[in-house]
């Protein structure tokens, strides 16, 4: 009978699938070799577990070394005080049966209790809200990383917070005053809320009879510059402000943008420039600049350290 | 006769490869981690209560206590590492040091800068990116933390250079 030929493909293909296999076989023989070189298991390491320190107790009897011998030839006769026997040790005490008494629930967390107010949002999470606890009308202004009672800010989002306490974090919503936002001009969903429903600010009622140049003064209202404490939304609509840095840290706030014939505008303000301080009070930190923003309605003049261009300004206002 | 010597090399380069994706897959993996972690025992530092999965070509130590001279430094929640021959990967997730947590630490290497290692820091306390030179065994990093981390690390940060970005930029000679 003829034998089988086979047809020069298959050889082919038999010749190349060889010449694999003998590569992944002398792969695998390398690894092999590497393997042996290599240690079997984990290396043992002697590492005492426990995070509590390690108290001994401390003979003082034996604390200080050997006695000092003595020799014979210098004994010396002493007196011997002859010490009255110890008392008998106290009985045991009686051990009463302890009577477990089930610990008392853990609180519940402070979290839960805060309401964010409003939200003053600068983007890449950082911010600041004012919030205050339930049932109680106080409010508090935070930012981004700061701690209020147990409970540490770590996020702003331009509707709500995240909190943190006790490693637990807790998103807060805004639970009614409208959102504003860092860029002018971008729409915000507003909610008015219950508690600040009786606050009506009629749209156009911020008109410029509310700042007028008298002389060489400038005439700001003061029911002007209380509306603006009350609602800090009104504040972000027209102006947006960023941080002016110098070598990290902040020097002043640099108007970003302002809006055509607000009330910002007609103060003199514009865009590019740096407020530095305010009534004497250098603007160093978001704390100064809420403190300041805090008593603007309660002061009757006010003088801002400005620098625009290369050039330092003051510009002063009279609140009547 | 070109085309069968273009032919040819194709065929000797495709059994390089061969080779070398294979000698990765077929490397113990877990027993060069003993081995890394012998020698970084000598510098007192150790792993503990990981757990260890190994793949043809990646590696990953789930839940690790890592110690420092005896001292529970900082827990890793994973690391993962990937390699491809032309393109590796290692990342860290949820790494809880000191009560900061850094949600996600990546190092990455390619055949495009092969001294070099990228290395990435997400997390919402601390942010940064660098690189870790090989040849000279150099980190340069470009740290940016929260206020809290820059006042609690204040020694720490201050040993770098504050850049008008707001960054710190540490170098470190290893």
């Amino acid at each position: 009978m003829g034998s089988i030929k086979l047809n020069t493909t298959y050889k082919n293909e038999i010749k190349l699938a060889l010449q694999i296999g003998a590569v992944l076989f002398v792969s695998y023989f390398l690894s092999i070799v590497v393997f042996l070189f290599l240690p079997k298991e984990k290396p043992q390491s002697q590492i005492i577990t426990t995070s509590t320190l390690e108290y001994k107790s401390f003979d003082f009897q034996n604390a200080f070394g050997s006695q000092e011998v003595v020799p014979s030839s210098v004994v010396v006769a002493r007196k011997v005080k002859v010490v009255a026997p110890p008392p008998p040790p106290p009985p045991p005490p009686v051990i009463e049966p302890v009577v477990e008494i089930a610990p008392p629930p853990p609180p519940p967390p402070f979290a839960l209790s805060i309401n964010i107010v409003a939200i003053f949002d600068m983007g890449k999470g950082r911010g600041f809200l004012t919030i205050n606890e339930r049932g109680n009308k106080a409010t508090t202004i935070i930012s981004t990383g700061e701690t209020y009672k147990s409970v540490k800010l770590l996020k702003v989002f331009p509707k709500y917070g995240l909190f943190l306490e006790n490693d637990t974090e807790y998103k807060i919503e805004l639970n009614s005053v409208a959102v504003a936002d860092r860029q002018v001009g971008n729409k915000t969903t507003q909610q008015t809320s219950p508690a600040q429903s009786q606050i009506v600010a009629p749209t156009n009622s911020l008109g410029s009879e509310r700042i007028q140049q008298i002389g060489n003064k400038t005439v700001v209202k003061k029911d002007l510059l209380e509306e603006y404490t009350k609602n800090s939304d009104k504040i972000w609509r027209d102006i947006s402000l960023k941080e002016n840095l110098t070598n990290g840290k902040i020097d002043g706030f640099k108007i970003d943008k302002i809006k055509r014939g607000s009330n910002f505008e007609k103060l003199g303000l514009q865009s590019g420039d740096i407020l530095k301080s305010v009534n004497n009070v250098e603007l160093k930190s978001y704390d100064e600049a809420m403190n300041i923003y805090k008593k603007v309605g309660n002061m009757s003049a006010l003088n801002m350290k400005i620098i625009r261009g290369n050039e330092i300004m003051e510009i002063g206002y009279e609140i009547k | 006769m070109k085309s069968l010597m273009m032919q040819r090399s194709l065929k000797y380069v495709g059994f390089v490869l061969i080779f070398l994706f294979s000698f990765i897959a077929f490397l113990p993996k877990e027993n060069i981690y003993f081995y890394y972690l012998e020698k970084l025992q000598h510098k007192n530092i150790s792993f503990q209560n990981e757990e260890i999965n190994s793949g043809a070509f990646n590696f990953s130590i789930v839940n690790g206590d890592v110690f420092y001279k005896d001292i529970n430094a900082f827990k890793v929640e994973s690391i993962e590492m990937k390699y491809l021959l032309v393109y590796g990967k290692i990342v860290t997730s949820n790494i809880l040091f000191d009560g900061l947590k850094i949600d996600d630490m990546e190092f990455s290497w390619s055949i495009l800068s092969p001294f070099q290692f990228d290395i990435i820091l997400l997390s919402s306390d601390l942010n940064g990116y660098g690189t870790y030179d090989i040849q000279e065994r150099n980190f340069e990093l470009y740290l940016k933390p929260s206020m809290a981390v820059a006042k609690k690390y204040g020694a720490f940060f201050n040993q770098g250079e504050l850049t008008k970005d707001g960054e710190y930029k540490i170098e470190y000679n290893l």
